[in-house]
């Protein structure tokens, strides 16, 4: 039956995300029905994701039949069980049909051009889980360690003893990697595929010998390992205790600039009390005064003044070695400055 | 309905199905009961055998095999050959030789079995150890000159057998 005039294939009835969102739904989709982590990758994941690409993607049939594709190994037995459905009645396997052969030998990933990885094995924060354990709240931290990068050679022949086939695989091929790479899902991790080179092995060449085509696709895969292993569930830090030391005594005095006139014989004794200042303390007399007058400046109350415990009042005489204790009365949140004024004697 | 078939009618003059059958008798009686060598077919069961998965390899102990068969056959067991693991000369092994089976068909058909390639075959080198080899080439095709009686049908099968290491097979 024809296809109708106009008919489409690949309706998107959905929109499609593109950009930030984009790359949400890729992370969403590695997580998805994952247990907070993503899933790993091994070898082997990235093999049967090739294999599913080939067989499921590609999906080469030659009229309405699909082509076995088959995976090889050393193994002898494995390539029977893998083949013995497709051999005849002397178990020869009959063109066309395609292998797979993975190079055993995987290579240092390129696809992250070539920069070196981060030193030791260091685990970054995936993400924070809230957990309850009935007693407390916390956080489990879910850390992973930087994926590592490989290269993997995967080598697709077909056989086919008819160009047509060989053609059409070929265009598939093509097709498929137009725009440089195609990318697979591991395990929902996406990687690149890069269509490295296209060869002929065919055997044509022995005109005394069965003649079929043999067309190679060197296909490399950009791909990492996340071992399982490697991640890590750390609590992380749910509780604290702060300890802050205070003393109940201010070490900080009221500063005293003496500023004498030997010409004179004057002397002013200026007392300095900044906020939270120590409001009663006391200075040793270095020489003989007489003190005669108390100048208030600022912030003060009152003054009361003890010479060797004695309370006086100006007009007074200190000797040089007695102690005057000064109690100063103020708004202690604020700066205060009053002046003792004297003469030598 | 059945397969058409066509009478032999080669070297007819001389030769036909009944000398056939004399001939292959006789060269049974001498293989069989005069030689009297002996091997242990082992058919994977290829419904029970464990495999990887992606691979198709076999897991450690994941051969499953039909009931081993013996076979008379007459037995070529090659020198051992001297080899090394790397390939600058470094730890040395001695591998078994190749094995090469030659085994009368009417034989196979008797016993209803057939050898595929990827069978195990076990030889008992001594009273107390058995090697074991992996068919190669089972010889199907058995319908070249050297395979016949005078170019007439084939009669036996010639397979090739490759050693196996334990990891793979290890029989009984």
């Amino acid at each position: 039956m024809g296809v109708p005039k106009g008919f489409r294939k690949n309706i998107k009835l959905y929109p499609q995300k593109v950009g930030v969102e984009r790359r949400q739904e890729m992370l969403d989709a590695i997580n998805y029905k994952a247990s907070y982590l993503p899933r790993g990758v091994m070898y082997e994941d990235m093999d049967a994701s090739f294999i599913d690409f080939i067989k499921k993607e590609v999906n080469f049939s030659v009229n309405g039949e699909t082509i076995p594709v088959i995976f090889l190994t050393i193994q002898r037995w494995a390539e029977l069980a893998r083949t013995w459905e497709f051999t005849g009645e002397f178990k020869d396997l009959s063109v066309p049909f395609i292998t797979i052969v993975r190079k055993p030998d995987v290579q240092e990933g390129s696809n992250q051009q070539g920069l070196w990885n981060i030193p030791g094995r260091p685990t970054f924060t995936y993400i924070k889980v809230p957990r309850w354990d009935g007693v407390r709240k916390g956080i489990d931290v879910y850390k992973i360690p930087q994926p590592v990068s490989v290269d993997i050679t995967y080598e697709v022949r077909i056989f086919s003893n008819k160009m047509r086939e060989v053609n059409s695989f070929n265009t598939k091929i093509q097709q498929i990697f137009r725009s440089r790479q195609h990318y697979i899902n591991p395990n929902e991790h996406p990687m690149p595929l890069h269509l490295e080179n296209i060869g002929d092995e065919s055997n044509i060449d022995d005109f005394e010998n069965r003649k079929f085509y043999v067309q190679l696709f060197e296909v490399l895969l950009k791909g990492y390992i996340m071992d399982e292993k490697e991640f890590e569930v750390v609590p992380a830090i749910d509780r604290t205790m702060l300890f802050t030391e205070v003393s109940e005594s201010l070490n900080n005095s009221p500063k005293i600039v003496i500023n004498s006139n030997e010409n004179n014989k004057t002397v002013t004794f200026t007392v300095i009390a900044k906020p939270m200042s120590e409001s009663e303390f006391s200075t040793k007399i270095d020489f003989n005064y007489r003190f005669l007058r108390l100048n208030i400046i600022n912030n003060v109350t009152s003054v009361e003044l003890l010479l060797d415990g004695k309370t006086v009042e100006v007009p007074f005489v200190a000797m040089a070695g007695q102690t005057l204790r000064i109690k100063i009365h103020r708004d202690i949140n604020k700066t205060a400055k009053f002046q003792l004024l004297g003469n030598l004697i | 309905m059945g397969q058409n078939k066509v009478p032999i009618n080669r070297a007819d003059k001389f030769f036909s199905g009944e000398d056939f059958d004399l001939e292959i008798e006789m060269g049974r009686e001498y293989l069989e009961g005069d030689l009297n060598m002996t091997v242990i077919l082992f058919r994977v069961d290829r419904i029970s055998t464990e495999t990887d998965s992606i691979y198709g390899e076999t897991v450690k102990d994941g051969i499953r095999y039909l009931p081993p068969v013996e076979i008379k056959c007459l037995v070529n067991l090659m020198e051992p050959e001297n080899k090394t693991y790397n390939s600058d000369g470094s730890l040395r092994y001695l591998q078994d030789g190749q094995l090469t089976l030659t085994i009368y068909q009417k034989h196979l058909e008797e016993l209803g079995v057939d050898i595929t390639y990827g069978d195990y075959i076990g030889y008992q080198v001594t009273e107390s150890e058995m090697r074991y080899f992996s068919v190669v080439n089972d010889g199907i095709k058995n319908y070249n000159n050297s395979n016949t009686i005078l170019g007439y049908k084939g009669a036996y099968r010639r397979i090739l057998c490759a050693p196996v290491d334990k990891s793979e097979f290890r029989g009984f």
